[in-house]
């Protein structure tokens, strides 16, 4: 195989650079400014609203947490992929909820406060499959 | 004082400066994921099939790059059992770890943003501690190879430490998702 030309890489060295430091830029201004920058949807809450735990209905708290991220269910029109189809699986509140809190396999567990782990589960049970 | 501890005195600012940048850099990324609250569910995929997927596809890629940049400083070096490097090789190597922190920006973010600092178990905090530290070893490590008259030492042991926290950042993500779950197809 031939050598790449040594001024080809070195080229690509120089284009690189600035590239590098304006990307590095650019996803630290993301990481302030919020995911709209990268295409995705920032819910804001609402000024004066009552504290999530008590406000966020299980819906709520599926879109929030990010599990449409790995789990697929049609009714929050998820469809990740990485994590049990649970449309398929069809979990019983506790069990999702159990999952939830601890975790386990790849999943990670959230700290949700136990009146939000039972709204989550809840809905999940009552729509998966549907 | 002498031309000689003035600059041995230079020298250890410049060291101080760049552990510094990197220490404080490493602690703002470990204070915005403790603090930042991310009310959203961020789906980032960059063409991969899902987020999961792009992030342990592009965390190897890094990786991969990694390997080629600490393999041809070990031939810069002379540490290789092998001839002197091709003219090309020092382009080669700022390239390959050019490629390797781009391909680790969006999985950082993701992490950074949507996850956030956790310590669930042994791994996640791990995997914590060393992803905000990688970035803070990045930057001492730019402000050591651009500052001049340092011990000759400085650039092999930042650069190594830098390497080192990176494989431990994918050994606890993305070689763990795939040992847990197989590679996930793109």
């Amino acid at each position: 195989m031939a050598s790449p030309p040594p001024d080809r890489l070195a080229a690509v060295d120089r284009f690189l650079a600035p590239l590098t430091a304006f990307a590095a830029l650019f996803w630290v201004v993301a990481l302030l400014i919020g995911p709209q920058l990268v295409g995705a949807q920032k819910e804001q809450p609402a000024v004066g609203s009552a504290p999530a735990a008590a406000a966020r209905s299980g819906e709520q708290i599926f879109t929030d947490e990010g599990c449409g991220s790995c789990h697929t269910l049609a009714d929050a029109g998820a469809s990740g992929s990485s994590g049990p189809d649970l449309d398929e699986l069809a979990p019983d509140a506790a069990t999702v909820a159990a999952k939830v809190k601890s975790g386990g396999g790849s999943m990670p567990s959230f700290d949700l406060p136990d009146p939000e782990l039972q709204a989550l589960g809840e809905y999940v049970a009552s729509v998966a499959g549907s | 004082m002498s031309a000689a501890s003035a600059t041995q005195s230079s020298s250890g600012a410049r060291l101080l400066l760049a552990g510094g940048i990197g220490a404080a850099i490493a602690l703002s990324l470990g204070i915005y994921g403790t603090a930042h609250d991310p009310a959203t569910d961020l789906e980032l995929t960059l063409g991969f099939a899902n987020t999961m997927t792009m992030k342990v596809w592009l965390a190897s890629i890094a990786v991969l790059l990694a390997v080629v940049q600490l393999a041809s400083a070990l031939w810069l070096y002379g540490r290789l059992p092998v001839p002197d490097g091709p003219p090309w090789l020092g382009s080669l190597h700022r390239i390959s770890g050019r490629l390797a922190f781009l391909a680790s920006l969006p999985v950082a973010y993701h992490c950074l943003y949507q996850l956030a600092f956790q310590d669930t178990d042994t791994r996640v905090l791990v995997h914590s501690l060393v992803g905000c530290a990688f970035y803070g070893a990045f930057a001492a490590k730019v402000v050591i190879v651009r500052s001049h008259s340092l011990p000759g030492w400085a650039l092999p042991l930042t650069g190594g430490l830098v390497f080192t926290i990176l494989v431990a950042v994918w050994l606890t993500s993305g070689f763990w998702f795939i040992s847990e779950n197989g590679i996930p197809s793109p």
